[in-house]
Order: C-alpha cells, then sequence, then structure tokens
C-alpha cells in the first residue's frame, strides 16, 4: 500500500519527466514542430540541458532570430538556382550562410521524407533579422507535396506547409513568361500573399528594357491580385554576385533583395501568441490528486486557475486546471513547447481520452466535415496500386488523435489515381478538434495512403444520411448485378 | 529616360491612392508606356524582351521591319533554343484526346514543368497536333496508325509540321518539349470509340471536343449483341471501360476463347501451379481484369451484359517511362 502510493506520488513526474527526455533525440516529427514553433526550440533546450550536446560533430542549430520559410518561383533558365547560391555566398561573407555551389544546389533533386520523394531544393540562411528557410521546387505538384509533407535538408527540417513568402524570379532579357501566371496561380493557392521580384540578369540588359519588365510585373501581379503597386521589385544579376563581379548590380543587389524579403514579407504571429492548446497524449489516474493529462503545448499559454474545454471525439467538456507540472516541477504558467502535465477538476479519468484537445475556451471547435488539398501516394512511393472510386474509407491520423473517415469523391470525378493530388472533401465519423491548416496522414489497409493539409471547415455532416446513401449505392449495385 | 519619370511618376500618385486605384494604377502606366516601340512590340508579338530590342536597334526603331524580322526569326529561333535544350529531360506535358464521329486521336506532348503543362500557349500546340493527327488519318484507308515521335514529328501542321509547330512554341516558353507519341483509331461498322481523359482540365482552347490531362484512353467495341438491360446507356458503359483501361492499366485485350478455356479448366480444379501462372496473366489481360466500378465483375461480364465485344484500347499516362526509353 505504502509502496503504492510513493509509486503514484511520483509517477506524474515520471511521466512528464521521460516524455522530456525522449524529446532530446533527435526525432524529425519533433524537430520540424520545434522549428515552426517560434521559441519552442529554445524553451526545450533550457528546460532539459543548459547546453544541448552537438550530435556527430553537427552545428548546433541557434534560434535566436525569428524563422521563416520562403520560396523561389520562376521560369528554369531565368536563374532561381544562381540566386540562391548567390544570397548564400553573400550572406557567407558575414558567416550568416555557408556557401552553395550552383552545383551543390542543383544537385539536392529528391530529398526524401517519410520515404516519398519530393523534388527539391533547401537551403538555409539568415539576415540581421531573420533566419531563412529557402526552399526550390521543379513543379507545381512538388510544391504541393512538400506543403503535406516535411522537407529535411542539411541540418534543418522545416515544414513548407507555412511558406510565407516568395521570390518571383525573372529575366531581364526574356521578361514574364507565358508560364509565369501559372507561377503566380500556384503562390495563390498555396495561401502566399507576400511576393518580392528579382529581376535577373540586369548585366544583360538596359534600363529601358529593365522598365519595361517591371511594368510587365507589376501588370501580373495586379491581375493576380498581389499588392502590385507595393511589392519590391529588386534589379540585379545573381552571376555578378556570384562572380564577385559588379558589386552595384551584383552583390549590392543581393543585400536590397534580402532587405526587402525583410521588411516586406511579415512574421506570423508566434506559436506563442496564438490561443492555448494543447493535444492529449495520455490520460491518467493518480490516487489523492485526481486525474492527469499529458501532452506537448503547441501553442498559447496557460496558467493554474483557468478555464479549459476538453474537445474531441464528440465530445466537449468545460472544465479547470488545478495545477501544472513540468519535468518534476509545479509551474505556475506552462507555454508553447512545454511537455506538460495537467490535473484537471472534477473530470474522471475513464471520461477523457488520447486525442481530445485541452484548448481555451471559445477558441476552438469540432467538426465532422472538412475539404482538405491531399496528396495520394503513386505505388512507388508505398501508396495504392489501385484507383480511388466511389465513396472510399481511410484511417485519418493527425496531431494525437486517429479516427475513420469518409472520402467523397469530387463533383466531375469518377476515380482517383494513386500519385495524384486533389481537393477532397473527408466526413469523420465522429467529431474532432480541426483548424485551418492542421497536416495529417491517411492509412488504409495495406499502409499510407496519402499526406493532406485541411483548407476548409465546412458545416456538419449527418452521418445516418451519409450511411443511408452509402447502403442505397450498394443495395443499386446488387440489384445491377442480380439483372447481369 | 522619359519612362521612368513616368514609372516613378505613377508610382508616387499610386502611392497616395494606394488601394483603391490598384488597377487603374497599372493601367495608367502601361498607356503611358504605350508609345515607347519596345513595349509596343513586345506587346504585340510576346517574344523575348531582348530580342525585341535587338529588333528594333537593326532596323533603327521601324516598328514594321523590326516585327517582320522578328516573325520571321521565330521560326529559326525556335529551332536553336531547341537545339539547345535538347537532352533536358521532360517528365511533364498533357496527354490529348479528341473523338470526332467514328474517328479518334490520342496524343502525348511533353514539357519540363507542369506549370508550363498548364499554360494556353502549350496546351494550344497540343491541341494542334492532335488535329493534324486526326487530319492525317482521315486521309488515309488505315483504321488505326501509332505515331511514334520521329513519324509524329513529320506530320503536316498548317504549312510546316508537327516538328516546327513545336520548335516555334518551344521557342516562345522556353522550355524543352517533344511531341512523343500518338494513336489515330477509326471506328468500322457496328463498332465505336468510347474515350475518357483522367482528371481533364478546363480547356483553354476554345473547342469543347479536345480533352486534356495526364491520362487518357480510348476503347473500340463492337455490338455484337443486344444488351441484357434494354435501358442501360451504352456510352456511359464504353466510357467507364475507359475509366477501367485508364485506372488497372492492362497491357492487352485477351481473347474470349482463352476467358473460356481458362474457366473451364479451373473449374476442372486443374493442378495450382498453373492457376498460379493464370492470376499473374489475369493482372494485364484486360477482359480478365476486375472491372473497376464494380470490384464483383470481370470486364467480359460487363462486356457480355452490355452485348459487346472488345475491340482494341489505347492508353497513355503522360510521362510513362516506355520500352525502348532506355535507349535514347
Amino acid at each position: 500500500m505504502v509502496g503504492k502510493v510513493m509509486m503514484s506520488n511520483s509517477l506524474l513526474f515520471r511521466l512528464v519527466g521521460n516524455a522530456g527526455l525522449c524529446r532530446a533525440g533527435l526525432n524529425a516529427s519533433h524537430l520540424q514542430r520545434s522549428l515552426a514553433a517560434g521559441s519552442r526550440w529554445f524553451s526545450c533546450s533550457r528546460t532539459s540541458y543548459a547546453a544541448p550536446p552537438s550530435a556527430g560533430g553537427k552545428k548546433t542549430f541557434k534560434r535566436d532570430k525569428p524563422h521563416l520559410n520562403i520560396g523561389t518561383i520562376g521560369h528554369v533558365d531565368h536563374g532561381k538556382t544562381t540566386l540562391t547560391a548567390a544570397i548564400t555566398k553573400v550572406l557567407s561573407e558575414d558567416k550568416l550562410a555557408n556557401f552553395t555551389a550552383y552545383d551543390m544546389i542543383d544537385r539536392a533533386p529528391e530529398e526524401r521524407a517519410r520515404g516519398i520523394t519530393i523534388n527539391a531544393a533547401v537551403v538555409e540562411y539568415q539576415t540581421e533579422k531573420r533566419h531563412y528557410g529557402h526552399v526550390d521546387c521543379p513543379g507545381h505538384a512538388d510544391f504541393i507535396k512538400a506543403r503535406a509533407m516535411i522537407l529535411c535538408s542539411f541540418n534543418m527540417i522545416t515544414g513548407t506547409a507555412q511558406m510565407e513568402g516568395a521570390i518571383l524570379v525573372v529575366a531581364a532579357t526574356d521578361g514574364t513568361m507565358p508560364q509565369t501566371r501559372e507561377h503566380l496561380l500556384l503562390a495563390q493557392q498555396i495561401g502566399i500573399k507576400d511576393i518580392v521580384v528579382f529581376i535577373n540578369k540586369a548585366d544583360a540588359a538596359d534600363e529601358e528594357m529593365l522598365e519595361l519588365v517591371e511594368m510587365e510585373i507589376r501588370e501580373l501581379l495586379a491581375e493576380f491580385k498581389f499588392d502590385a503597386d507595393n511589392t519590391p521589385i529588386i534589379t540585379g544579376s545573381a552571376l555578378s554576385a556570384l562572380e564577385g563581379k559588379d558589386d552595384k548590380i551584383g552583390k549590392d543587389s543581393i543585400m536590397a533583395l534580402l532587405d526587402a524579403v525583410d521588411e516586406h514579407i511579415p512574421q506570423p504571429a508566434r506559436d506563442l501568441d496564438k490561443a492555448f492548446c494543447m493535444p492529449i497524449e495520455a490520460v491518467y489516474s493518480i490516487p489523492g490528486r485526481g486525474t492527469v493529462v499529458t501532452g506537448k503545448v503547441e501553442t498559447g499559454t496557460i496558467s493554474k486557475g483557468e478555464d479549459i474545454l476538453i474537445l474531441g471525439h464528440g465530445q466537449n467538456i468545460k472544465t479547470k486546471i488545478t495545477g501544472l507540472e513540468m519535468f518534476h516541477q509545479m509551474l505556475d504558467k506552462a507555454e508553447a513547447g512545454d511537455q506538460l502535465g495537467a490535473l484537471i477538476k472534477g473530470i474522471k479519468r475513464e471520461d477523457i481520452r488520447r486525442g481530445q484537445v485541452l484548448a481555451k475556451p471559445g477558441t476552438a471547435e469540432m467538426f465532422n466535415h472538412f475539404a482538405a488539398q491531399v496528396y495520394f501516394l503513386s505505388k512507388d512511393e508505398g501508396g495504392r496500386d489501385k484507383p480511388f472510386t466511389g465513396t472510399f474509407q481511410a484511417h485519418m491520423f493527425c496531431k494525437t488523435w486517429d479516427c475513420p473517415s469518409f472520402l467523397t469523391m469530387p463533383e466531375g470525378r469518377d476515380m482517383i489515381m494513386p500519385g495524384e493530388d486533389l481537393k477532397i472533401n473527408f466526413t469523420l465519423i465522429k467529431d474532432m478538434f480541426l483548424e485551418k491548416g492542421m497536416r495529417f496522414t491517411m492509412r488504409g489497409g495495406t499502409g499510407t495512403l496519402g499526406y493532406g493539409v485541411v483548407t476548409d471547415l465546412l458545416p456538419k455532416r449527418d452521418l445516418e444520411e451519409l450511411e443511408l446513401t452509402r447502403k442505397e449505392l450498394q443495395k443499386q449495385r446488387r440489384e445491377q448485378k442480380a439483372d447481369a | 529616360m522619359l519612362l521612368r519619370l513616368l514609372v516613378t511618376r505613377a508610382k508616387d500618385i499610386s502611392g497616395s491612392l494606394r488601394s483603391s486605384c490598384n488597377l487603374f494604377h497599372t493601367a495608367a502606366i502601361y498607356q503611358a508606356a504605350e508609345k515607347s516601340p519596345l513595349v509596343k512590340l513586345r506587346k504585340k508579338t510576346g517574344f523575348p524582351v531582348g530580342k525585341c530590342k535587338d529588333a528594333l536597334s537593326k532596323f533603327n526603331n521601324n516598328f514594321q521591319e523590326a516585327e517582320q524580322w522578328l516573325r520571321k526569326e521565330a521560326q529559326r529561333e525556335g529551332w536553336a533554343k531547341a537545339t539547345k535544350l535538347q537532352g533536358r529531360p521532360m517528365s511533364q506535358g498533357l496527354v490529348v484526346l479528341k473523338v470526332e464521329g467514328n474517328q479518334g486521336v490520342i496524343v502525348e506532348v511533353n514539357c519540363e514543368t507542369d506549370f508550363v503543362a498548364k499554360n494556353d500557349k502549350f496546351q494550344g500546340l497540343a491541341t494542334k497536333i492532335a488535329n493534324a493527327c486526326l487530319h492525317q488519318g482521315a486521309s488515309t484507308n488505315d483504321s488505326k496508325i501509332a505515331y511514334d515521335k520521329d513519324s509524329l514529328a513529320k506530320v503536316a501542321v498548317d504549312d510546316s509540321t508537327v516538328a516546327d509547330a513545336t520548335a516555334l512554341v518551344l521557342g516562345n516558353i522556353g522550355e524543352n518539349m517533344l511531341a512523343r507519341r500518338a494513336v489515330y483509331m477509326r471506328a468500322g461498322e457496328r463498332e465505336s470509340i468510347s474515350y475518357y481523359v483522367h482528371a481533364a482540365m478546363t480547356p483553354t482552347v476554345d473547342d469543347t471536343k479536345f480533352l486534356a490531362g495526364k491520362y487518357g484512353a480510348m476503347v473500340l467495341t463492337e455490338k455484337t449483341g443486344d444488351p441484357v438491360d434494354p435501358t442501360s446507356d451504352l456510352k456511359e458503359i464504353g466510357r467507364s471501360l475507359c475509366l477501367h483501361v485508364v485506372g488497372m492499366n492492362p497491357k492487352s485485350v485477351g481473347s474470349l476463347k482463352d476467358l473460356e478455356s481458362s474457366d473451364s479448366s479451373s473449374s476442372e480444379s486443374s493442378s495450382s501451379e498453373s492457376s498460379d501462372d493464370e492470376e499473374e496473366e489475369d493482372d494485364s489481360v484486360m477482359l480478365k481484369q476486375k472491372f473497376v466500378m464494380d470490384e464483383s465483375l470481370r470486364v467480359a461480364d460487363v462486356l457480355q451484359a452490355s452485348g459487346l465485344t472488345l475491340k482494341d484500347f489505347a492508353r497513355f499516362e503522360c510521362g510513362e517511362v516506355l520500352e525502348g526509353d532506355n535507349a535514347d
């Protein structure tokens, strides 16, 4: 009896403490989350150990500047790769980047993220103000794939889901290309609002040409509803910068471009500043203390005594936080990135479960119907070898929850081929906590079917009605067969 | 210099009025600059800014002569660009399909990025090639013509060839391009062609008979009996057969005789070894495949119930690896 009490007293600490230690391991999903999350990395290293040992002599990633992901878009021959190389060259002079030569970038073609190949080149660098993940994908589909997944490169892992801005590269010698329209369309589609333009190859053009190209670009930006007048357009030559010639259109133009990116592309809200949310990883009952839920705080902050909502699996419970603990210590306040144990008032262990979330009341909602941009893995990537038809089922995994879901074939479609990306509607069999921009995995009998990003939250769908339509369809089919 | 002044002026004005006159502003600079021959030439011809500049300086800013020269140069430029970009890999592109009456054609045209595949200039080229094949096919007595990249290049388009037309668009878009293959089919008496393009994009070309996407299929069937259900929509059945071809990727039609013999042999419970062999075969022989829209039926059953006989099919998947590709 004594033993049991002792054990249970330390249980909460141990659970939380262990979970924290696990985080020291270089787990990909953690890294990705830490990077996406403002100051998470910092809070992790601060609380687990003062100075993280560098693994295998690799440089330790320091999180002292806000992070932002940007991408380059433009025609294949307009010098996107040269520009990327030039940026790292110019910044390496101030030790803000490692110089990555042209052929090194161009050669980094197929990144493997969770066994899936994405054609992408990724470099990292920093300016005085920010740290950047710079992604370049050759095709539209690659950007969509990358958005639903995670890219790993060099020492960094970055979630391109939050690509916050783009550099459009246009060569002054050619001007905008017919396909520049499709490039801007993509930027629009993946939610990029701010663009900075680099007119490249200024060394091979004169004033009149540069002015014409600038005009063309502004006209096109306006057509695609970007802020054409205030979009910075920088003129220069990435090649000159790379070769260290003609500083005015070389090095200086690169610095001007980076300044424009620093200024024009706003920093998205830090996770710390968002509303409190913590997906529940586990629920424990600790005798003498009550029910404790553990998990990692994704966004916001929480204090002892605050009202809280437990959402998910069709439940919506309002209660209070009566205690917060982390790493063997009591806390008054916890914040994004913390691995937390929270003591919940008046709720039994059996009443709540993994997969629900703790959220600030009024900031989170449950849905059973939503639209998502998804990518179905091709057969070579471990996906299905047969097409999907009709209304089909997939098991959806998101944060700490999983739930069966029905996918409805988009209107005018009869079939989806593995390897395709498209927007599709999901119906979950239970109400779950959902937010725009959440990423998830779909699994089927044979393995992973694909990945997706939630794009729209839709009005609740009546499951009985869905079931009836499905049964009706099955019946029709059976009758047809009997006829045949 | 005047131009620059105008641009800065327009910028100043718009700065103060900003969002309310976004469109007005761009239109304003554009009108102002319309006077510049370079702007006019570029807008009118769409040729690279540098080329327009060259043309103007060559003819002392004579607009007409510069334009004529540019248009004359375009074909040569296209070929020069094509030679330069030769060998750059192309994994993207379009499958374009057109069926008109008893004739149909399916064409694959490749490019480097899917951005270009979505562009209307590229789609225009693909449909032009499809039209040319349809036209050429109609002038022969053959009921089926299969083109590879070499024979396709020689097909006449307007007063030049597919190769010339491709080079012209290539010069404008600046990506490597290739008309890779095509199949022309003509249906005989009692026969009909069904077609399907998977995830067909909204056509930018003003012709509703064209379909463009990443996968396409045509199926040739012959009416050899009456459907079990007289109300069944044969057109819809034909379309779902094409859907099946795209989805299940059969390699051959197979014959009903084989089907019957394998049916009887399996009912006689033949040795397990031979049934294994058959199963492997089942994967690629269309008649034996499970029907994509209803797994409980075989394609042969669907055909039988509809009173149809499967004669032939063609399936294109954009960018798929073909036999003999390694030789390139």
